[in-house]
């Protein structure tokens, strides 16, 4: 049982460089994110399977989360 | 000139004569182009002392090396001018189409200067340049006339335009383009409205010199696949800029009622997924753009159509004015273009007068009979027409909060939100440490696009103040602006977080001149330098004063949301200017040391 998260640009610093990790089901997005270092409230937008969730999204088996990162603003 | 138009075209309004002079090389190897050739004529070219709205001063137009190229966001060109709102620097960067047709025109840059005796369009076709009459355009609004000369001209033709915005002076009036694309901020439509000119339409087919084709190529693919692969592309094509709305609601950096507070109950209905769900027909992009953020939109409820709103608009439009429902602030966002006034400056100087109404400091005698209660969209729409005309209570708004509330008192300064006169832009930054410093120092005024470190804040704890978040903001500050001075767009790289090393082969395979990142950023920190002495030189008591933020950001924490309870104290106001002011090779007034100018080589530019 697993899922994938995806992480856009700057965030891969917290993976080792590398684009996507695969993460146990049961956390939410914002418990994920936090145990990698990431601070949650930098993650703008939270993606799963193509549709847009909460951070408080709770990750099922099968799920490809996507979180992006705001860095450099408008 | 590898990657250049090769001239610059000077207009001379008040005798009708043209002249066109070869782009200088070492203009172009010193400040590259856009807002570097901006202001390097601004403090070259504009008498010190300059009336804003007189003669004397004068409209640069300049695109850069990567304008009008195959390279992901090429489509950005820079106006600077000296700014009737502020007194000081204004450079805003506009995007479209217009800057693509100035190189093909052959022309790196565009010098309105003098007065026109009547309202005149300039009309440019290749090397034909002429002065046409605009009598008969004059008083009509920005949508219209663009449409008259598409239709007359083609859509080939470019066309850059004011409104009665612009006509009438307003100090925040815009230049309208492509129908949804501004020179926003700092006033550059009643500069150009000073001038008697309508309207800017141009047209070029000439070929631009470039290197090494076959390098220019392969490093323009490399950016549009870059591009193209972004994971962050669909997401932000979908929603553009408005997909922060929703993440500033949670951090608290929503302008909400006048940036009484960062959090807005109606921020669900303003955000990006909603708004595309309801309003948004189709995207809309500038030249040579892979990642259109424009948004095209239908509001029924009016029977109307417009480019946007964007975040900033949102912001100011509509929580900064209570407003909840999307369709009431696209059709602000619709009047404010169509008038030719910038969407952010109209919204804060409402957003003042309500705050004034709530307070008791205006009533519906000072009004024109207006409730101006939070909320109340009929009032909003019926005031951005008022500033625009210049007309009742909306020629006291017209002037801007610094002045208008200079002019009423009673305690309205407190309510004025801005910096060096310019209104602040869409983020609440009553505890975003490194946020408020960039915008205590932006060289424009209070503008969120030197530098936005807002994530950054969070990141590293908000309230903390050390040399380390002075040092980003600084890095910021020499770093993003340089897009404006290569004529490119940033947003490729902060939102689709494309690897910006690879603009580096691009523009040295279309100039033919290496320059590293690091190289672009002392490029950038001259500029900084240049556009502070600019401020010294034309206001004598300039210094730190004048980067004071608003004073609710350090005595008026939110009463709710997600910064409720939340201040930056006046103490690390100033020790983050201290700290900037050194990094920076500053006096402690904010002044660039003689030091610091002789090490950057700026004598011979600043005498």
């Amino acid at each position: 049982m697993s899922a994938i998260l995806r992480l856009s640009g700057p965030l891969r610093d917290y993976n080792g460089g590398k684009p996507e990790l695969l993460v146990e089901p049961g956390r939410t997005v914002r418990e994920v994110v936090s145990s990698l270092g990431i601070v949650p409230e930098t993650i703008a937008v939270v993606v799963v399977n193509e549709e847009q969730e909460t951070k408080d999204y709770v990750i099922q088996d099968g799920d490809v989360v996507l979180v992006l990162a705001i860095i450099g603003g408008g | 000139m590898n990657g250049y138009g090769g001239k610059i075209l000077r207009v001379n309004l008040a005798t009708g004569a043209f002249s066109k002079e070869t782009t200088p090389t070492d203009l172009a190897r010193d400040f590259i182009g856009g807002r570097g050739f901006g202001i390097y004529f601004l403090l070259k070219e504009v008498p010190r002392g300059a009336d804003p709205l007189g003669p004397e001063n004068k409209i640069f137009i300049s695109s850069g090396p990567i304008s009008g190229m195959m390279i992901p966001g090429g489509g950005k060109c820079d106006w600077t001018t000296k700014s009737p709102l502020t007194g000081g620097y204004a450079s805003a960067s506009m995007g479209g189409h217009f800057t693509a047709e100035m190189k093909y025109a052959g022309l790196d840059s565009i010098i309105l200067e003098g007065v026109s005796p009547k309202p005149v369009y300039l009309f440019i076709d290749n090397d034909k340049v002429e002065l046409r009459d605009a009598s008969d355009l004059w008083g009509k609004n920005t949508f219209a006339v663009e449409k008259q000369f598409k239709e007359k001209l083609g859509e080939e033709f470019q066309i850059a335009v004011i409104g009665p915005g612009g006509e009438n002076l307003v100090p925040y009036a815009s230049v309208n383009h492509d129908y949804g694309r501004q020179a926003g901020r700092g006033g550059v439509g009643a500069v150009m409205g000073s001038k008697k000119v309508k309207a800017i339409v141009i047209h070029g087919t000439k070929s631009v010199p470039v290197a090494d084709v076959d390098a220019y190529r392969k490093a323009g693919q490399a950016l549009y696949k870059a591009c193209k692969e972004a994971e962050a592309l669909k997401q932000w094509t979908s929603y553009g800029t408005t997909q922060v709305v929703s993440w500033c609601d949670e951090v608290g950096a929503l302008p909400t009622r006048n940036f009484s507070a960062g959090s807005f109950e109606g921020a669900n209905t303003l955000s990006g997924p909603y708004m595309r769900e309801h309003i948004v027909v189709t995207d809309k992009g500038c030249f040579g753009c892979p990642s259109p953020c424009g948004k095209y939109s239908r509001m029924k409820k009016y029977n109307s159509n417009v480019e946007g709103p964007e975040y900033e608009t949102i912001g100011l439009c509509g929580s900064n004015l209570g407003i909840a429902d999307i369709e009431s602030v696209a059709q602000a966002n619709l009047l404010c273009d169509d008038l030719g006034i910038d969407t952010i400056s109209t919204g804060n100087a409402i957003g003042w007068a309500m705050e004034c109404y709530q307070k008791g400091i205006f009533t519906k005698k000072d009004t024109d009979g207006l409730d101006l209660k939070f909320g109340n969209v009929e009032a909003v729409f019926t005031l951005i027409e008022k500033i625009a005309r210049r007309e009742g209570f909306g020629a006291l708004l017209s002037q801007g909060v610094k002045r208008a509330s200079r002019k009423v008192g009673q305690g309205s300064e407190k309510f004025a939100i801005h910096v060096k006169g310019m209104e602040q832009s869409a983020y609440a930054t009553h505890n975003a440490t490194a946020m408020l410093l960039a915008y205590m120092t932006c060289d424009v005024g209070a503008h969120h696009n030197r530098a936005w470190a807002i994530t950054y804040d969070i990141q590293v704890g908000r309230e903390l103040v050390n040399p380390e978040k002075v040092k980003r903001v600084i890095w910021l500050q020499n770093f993003r602006p340089m897009f404006d001075v290569i004529g490119g767009c940033r947003l490729q790289w902060v939102e689709l977080s494309i690897d910006r090393d690879l603009y580096v082969p691009a523009l040295e395979a279309i100039t033919g001149i290496h320059r590293s990142w690091e190289d672009l950023e002392k490029v950038g920190e001259r500029i900084w330098n240049l556009t502070r002495l600019y401020w010294a030189r034309e206001n004598e008591d300039f210094g730190r004063v004048w980067d004071m933020p608003p004073a609710r950001f350090y005595e008026d924490a939110p009463k709710s949301g997600a910064t409720k309870g939340q201040i930056t104290s006046i103490e690390n106001v100033n020790k983050l200017l201290d700290m900037y002011y050194e990094q920076r090779g500053w006096s402690l007034n904010g002044l660039p040391t003689p030091a610091t100018i002789d090490s950057l080589g700026l004598k011979a530019v600043v005498g």
